[in-house]
């Protein structure tokens, strides 16, 4: 077992409310690891693009096997 | 009249993030105490409470490990109010002869002046090796070396009858980083409570009891440009102290799963406290994107999002909750005496339109 500390960059669509945003983000997170411990740190609003981008930084449990994976794709 | 009952508040400031009310030295007890006062009944976390050397236990203040709140709030935990928590500690094996006996002495001081029950008390098989990070946010963060060596010991405590345990981790010493000297002076961000919070964080979700962290340290130079919220971080030898006091009466962890078990199928449901006890959650402006006050929003218990600036702007309107009204729950604070004066009005049942002007008519409602 080891903890990996994470920074994510995630769409949020719009027809997704913020009441459904908590599950939404766990579902991204779980594809890493065990999400231990995450916060949205920063979003960003493209009006020109109807888009807008949400930030997270997140520390997860990840097996060994998962280390490869995670560092393939995250920015 | 009668005195209405308790309306349990949960206040969240998060670790880390430099809040001006809360991001340094239990600088943010006051307002604790304020709410718990309205309230009758507040569910904070460590980082509001623990002020180094100072503390100050209060009755209406339940003292809850991050990780677990953020399961009470999802509804996936109760709290179980105890008289006293027997209380382990683990001692990281990197810290120096001297830095140990320390904190044994704290320990020792606990129980001979405040009545504390502690130990058993055990030393990791090695040192647990804790990096400090820092996110592009600017929020501090950080990683345990050896996240293996730190749950045995811990799950050694347990078995040996602890009923919740105080970590004691070797963090580096940076006397001279920029970063140790800007947080002295209240201009920056706790860089060593991010990889607090995660040990923390690490050990209840594996053990289910309450666990908090002091970080082991040597001490600083005399700083003469200290701000005054930090200053609980300069009066003694350790952070020990505020820890053991606030777990020593932290409720116990009672998993939802749990409670069909023969053990907690005696355990009266009113002797619990549940997400759905809530009455409100007070929160920073700009930090609004942690999971316990998302979840909170889902349920619709009443925000109360009160100025404390910090360095995010996960702000409501960010967030897409400006466009809620009162309806929703969502409400503003320009500060904590005004986050007090909601919880309150809550609590007491009275209407927040009676107490704004301009004030308007009744409106009869028609059929369109």
């Amino acid at each position: 077992m080891k903890l990996e500390f994470i920074e994510l960059e995630l769409e949020w669509p719009y027809e997704l409310s913020v009441f459904d945003l908590r599950p939404y983000i766990l579902s991204k997170l779980i594809k890493y690891g065990e999400p231990l411990r995450w916060a949205i740190t920063s979003l960003s609003t493209y009006s020109e693009k109807s888009l807008q981008k949400i930030y997270i930084e997140a520390v997860l449990i990840i097996n060994e096997d998962k280390t490869n994976d995670v560092n393939n794709d995250l920015n | 009249m009668t005195k209405p009952d308790p309306l349990p508040t949960l206040l969240i400031i998060p670790t880390g993030i430099g809040c001006d009310i809360g991001g340094f030295a239990g600088d943010a007890i006051p307002t604790a105490r304020l709410l718990a006062s309205a309230s009758q009944c507040l569910i904070t976390h460590p980082n509001v409470m623990n002020g180094g050397s100072l503390y100050w236990p209060d009755p209406h203040i339940h003292y809850v490990e991050g990780y677990s709140l953020n399961l009470f709030a999802t509804g996936e935990l109760f709290l179980k109010p105890v008289r006293q928590q027997k209380v382990g500690l683990l001692l990281d094996a990197g810290l120096e002869s001297d830095l140990k006996q320390r904190h044994l002495q704290v320990a020792d001081g606990c129980v001979t002046s405040l009545g504390l029950d502690i130990g058993p008390i055990v030393t990791t098989e090695k040192a647990l090796r804790i990096n400090l990070e820092k996110g592009l946010s600017g929020s501090s963060w950080g990683n345990i070396g050896e996240p293996d060596v730190l749950l045995r010991g811990a799950e050694k405590l347990k078995k040996a009858g602890a009923t919740a345990i105080a970590v004691i981790t070797r963090f580096p010493d940076d006397s001279d980083d920029l970063e140790t000297k800007l947080y002295r002076q209240g201009n920056g961000v706790d860089m060593i409570a991010g990889a607090e919070a995660v040990i923390s964080h690490f050990l209840v979700k594996h053990l289910l009891i309450p666990c908090a962290h002091a970080p082991g340290l040597a001490p600083l130079s005399v700083d003469y440009d200290l701000d005054p919220r930090t200053s609980g971080e300069e009066i003694g030898y350790t952070f020990l102290q505020s820890v053991l006091v606030g777990l020593s009466r932290a409720p116990d962890l009672i998993c939802k799963s749990a409670l069909n078990t023969k053990e907690n199928s005696v355990l009266p449901l009113t002797t619990l406290l549940s997400n759905r006890n809530l009455g409100a959650i007070v929160a920073p402006q700009g930090a609004l994107g942690g999971e316990a006050v998302l979840a909170c929003i889902e349920q619709f218990i009443p925000l109360i999002i009160v100025s404390n600036q910090g360095v995010l702007n996960v702000s409501s309107r960010n967030m897409r909750l400006d466009f809620l009204d009162r309806q929703n729950n969502i409400l503003y604070a320009d500060n904590y005496l005004e986050a007090a004066g909601l919880v309150t009005a809550l609590r007491y049942g009275i209407s927040f339109k009676s107490l704004c002007r301009p004030i308007s008519a009744v409106e009869e409602l028609h059929d369109s």
